[in-house]
């Protein structure tokens, strides 16, 4: 069995009353693109500044590629790519230099620096902006610039925190596509994010946390499947008696019934065909309905079931 | 070398500014020295007053005291009006009047010390003081002399012909020969009287965004994840600092040397190189100080001005310390500039002190004093800094 990228057992980390990570437990293999989804305030960059020792913490163990991280680990540094959650980068310096000097405080070799940082304007899709001071740069590329700082060095494990914040949709899907790249090319990737869709899409086991606790871990079907809703149908109707709510409660694998707004609200948990059998009640009774949607659990549903609030709460 | 290099380029882009300190500045420091450089006395000339004079008593004596104030003041006989009197002190046509009041070579003779005569005077005016010193020193001269045995008309004409002797014989005489300096060594003085509150701005308002940039949280928190240690990064950060120091320090070197030529090599020249060599370690922990505190660039504008220009007012950059009040040289003791000043003053010999090396050491030690208290002070600042980064 291979060793983990990144072990975490019994994470404590404390602010005077306030527990930050209560008991923390993680483990990233090799190749893997992890999401930590949780809502703001949930620990994410927390345990991520624990893992690269910018913290310290109460309690646990943190090893990475195996060895134990301290503040002077820079062998094991070295291999650490970080994107900050808050654009780092020196409003002096151009695109080119910004990148030149994160990329020179890993790569001591002028050549070499010279082609990494090339291929990481190129990445990035910066090449027309490479002399441009950061203050006349957008957010969207402004992001980009601090992800090519975190990159340039070209390592095995790439730490992003909440990159996408405040990006327009254009510029977070370029974002999304090039981490997917950098996990094509090799490298493992640690991405926290409170947006669950960007989680969903590209990462390949998920840890939900809440309150500094792990408490979920999965790939994102794993994760549904552990819970109870399997499909919720949405049907605007203009009326609807109680007697029909009961008798659609009754309907196999129907748990929850529920009508506000014009709209019925009706929550399966399993089972096939489930909108088929409440569209042919509906008809047999005569009830007349406008538009129906059939939408299966999101991580957000998970998040709501497990600790009974909405992830963007 | 990567932090030293970025250091230097983001020292670069903030050049323009900080040359137009130093443009605005030195010129207004040259200026003051150009002007300083005039002041020197090389000659004396006593002060001649005009005194009116009324003499009731019409005495041998008292026509030998005219004529002894006669030959060094514009005398002008005057009526024993009171009114006259007042009215051509008013307007100013004779600055002092003696009376001399009826019976004044008895009382003289008979060896009588006080109320000899009268004054009126403008009040206020120094000048007056100096005539009354005048006239007591002629009377005590003369009756010294008639202690002595002579007769009035020896005791009288021995008294003139004394203090006329005097009078026309001033040399100035310098107890300090090192203070005799050429026009380019007094310029030179000047000059680094000066430098403390350019340099100080300049290093301050430089140096200080470039640490409050590099110490900035989310970017310090980057750079502590890169593979350079912490010794390595902070050497740098020193050695930038250090390098950007020493840049304004030349300027300011090189500056002198172009308006006062090789002389700034001469030991009076070095030693005021030497000490103003002090201002840089002073002015970096300043910076480190306040870099700590991560100011934005206005603050950094007032802080600084608030520590340059008032430790420059307070110590004696721009006034003389001579010229300074008590108090103030009590308070300005505490500061680091005033050591500096006095020092250039000790060098160029305006100080009460004479020039001697033990002295010139001592006040650089002073400032070494200072110096380490400063850095102690930015390490104590620094810890405090990442204390509430981590926080």
């Amino acid at each position: 069995m291979s060793t983990p990228v990144i072990k975490i057992e019994n994470l404590v980390k404390r602010y005077s009353d306030l527990v930050a990570i209560d008991h923390f437990n993680l483990e990233i293999k090799d190749g893997e693109i992890f999401g930590l989804l949780g809502p703001n305030g949930s620990g994410k960059t927390t345990t991520i500044n624990c893992i690269l020792s910018l913290l310290s913490f109460d309690k646990g163990t943190i090893e990475v590629f195996g060895k134990k991280m301290h503040p002077d680990s820079y062998d094991l540094k070295r291999q650490i790519g970080i994107v900050m959650q808050n654009v780092a980068v020196f409003d002096t310096l151009t695109v080119y230099e910004n990148i030149d000097y994160f990329c020179g405080l890993y790569i001591k070799d002028k050549n070499l620096r010279k082609q990494y940082v090339e291929e990481a304007i190129a990445f990035v899709e910066l090449d027309q902006f490479r002399k441009f001071y950061p203050k006349k740069l957008s957010g969207g590329l402004l992001r980009r610039l601090n992800i090519a700082c975190g990159i340039a060095h070209k390592p095995k494990l790439i730490i992003l925190d909440e990159p996408t914040v405040a990006v327009d949709p254009q510029s977070r899907n370029k974002i999304l596509e090039g981490i997917v790249e950098l996990n094509r090319q090799g490298a493992t990737i640690i991405y926290t994010s409170h947006y669950m869709e960007e989680v969903e899409q590209i990462c390949t086991r998920i840890a939900i946390m809440d309150s500094g606790k792990n408490i979920a871990c999965g790939t994102a079907d794993e994760l549904k499947q552990m819970i109870k809703k399997s499909e919720k149908i949405t049907i605007e109707i203009s009326s609807i008696s109680d007697e029909h709510m009961k008798n659609l409660l009754s309907l196999p694998h129907v748990y929850d019934v529920d009508y506000s707004n014009g709209q019925l609200n009706v929550s399966c948990s399993g089972g096939r065909h489930n909108l088929i059998h409440v569209l042919e009640y509906l008809q047999q009774q005569d009830l007349s309905f406008g538009r129906v949607y059939s939408e299966l659990p999101t991580l957000n549903d998970v998040f709501l079931e497990v600790t009974g609030k909405e992830l963007r709460d | 070398m990567q932090v030293f290099k970025a250091f230097i380029k983001t020292a670069f882009k903030s050049f323009p500014s900080i040359m137009l300190y130093f443009i605005i500045f030195t010129s207004l420091a040259l200026l003051m020295a150009y002007a300083y450089t005039d002041t020197t006395s090389s000659s004396f000339k006593s002060v001649e007053l005009q005194i009116g004079i009324v003499d009731k008593d019409h005495s041998a004596a008292s026509a030998a005291l005219s004529e002894y104030l006669d030959s060094m003041h514009e005398l002008i006989s005057l009526e024993n009006q009171k009114e006259v009197l007042l009215d051509r002190l008013f307007y100013r046509d004779v600055e002092y009047i003696l009376v001399i009041p009826e019976g004044f070579e008895d009382n003289l003779l008979s060896g009588k010390d006080t109320n000899l005569f009268e004054t009126v005077q403008i009040p206020g005016i120094y000048s007056s003081a100096f005539v009354d010193q005048q006239i007591n020193s002629y009377l005590k001269t003369v009756k010294l002399y008639l202690s002595g045995g002579y007769s009035l008309e020896d005791a009288l004409s021995h008294s003139t012909d004394t203090f006329l002797d005097t009078a026309n014989n001033v040399q100035i005489v310098n107890f300090n020969e090192d203070t005799q300096h050429s026009a380019s060594l007094v310029g030179i003085f000047s000059f680094y009287q000066f430098i403390p509150y350019v340099l100080a701005s300049m290093i301050l308002c430089g140096l200080t965004p470039i640490l409050t940039t590099f110490w900035q949280k989310d970017l310090a928190k980057r750079i502590s994840c890169s593979s350079t240690s912490l010794i390595s990064r902070n050497l740098q950060l020193a050695l930038g600092s250090v390098t950007y120091a020493f840049f304004n320090w030349g300027l300011f070197i090189l500056t002198s040397r172009i308006f006062y030529g090789a002389e700034v090599f001469s030991e009076k020249g070095l030693l005021c190189i030497l000490n103003s060599l002090m201002l840089l370690p002073l002015s970096v922990a300043l910076s480190l100080i306040i870099s700590s505190f991560s100011p934005s660039w206005n603050a950094t504008n007032m802080i600084n001005n608030i520590l340059s220009l008032g430790m420059s007012f307070i110590c004696g950059v721009f006034i003389p310390q001579s010229q300074l009040g008590e108090n103030v040289l009590a308070v300005a003791k505490f500061l680091p500039f005033y050591w500096y000043i006095k020092n250039n003053d000790l060098i160029s010999g305006s100080s009460d002190e004479l020039f001697t090396y033990t002295a010139y050491w001592q006040n650089i030690g002073v400032q070494l004093l200072f110096i380490g208290a400063l850095f102690a002070i930015a390490l104590v600042a620094s810890k405090m800094r990442l204390a509430r980064q981590e926080a």
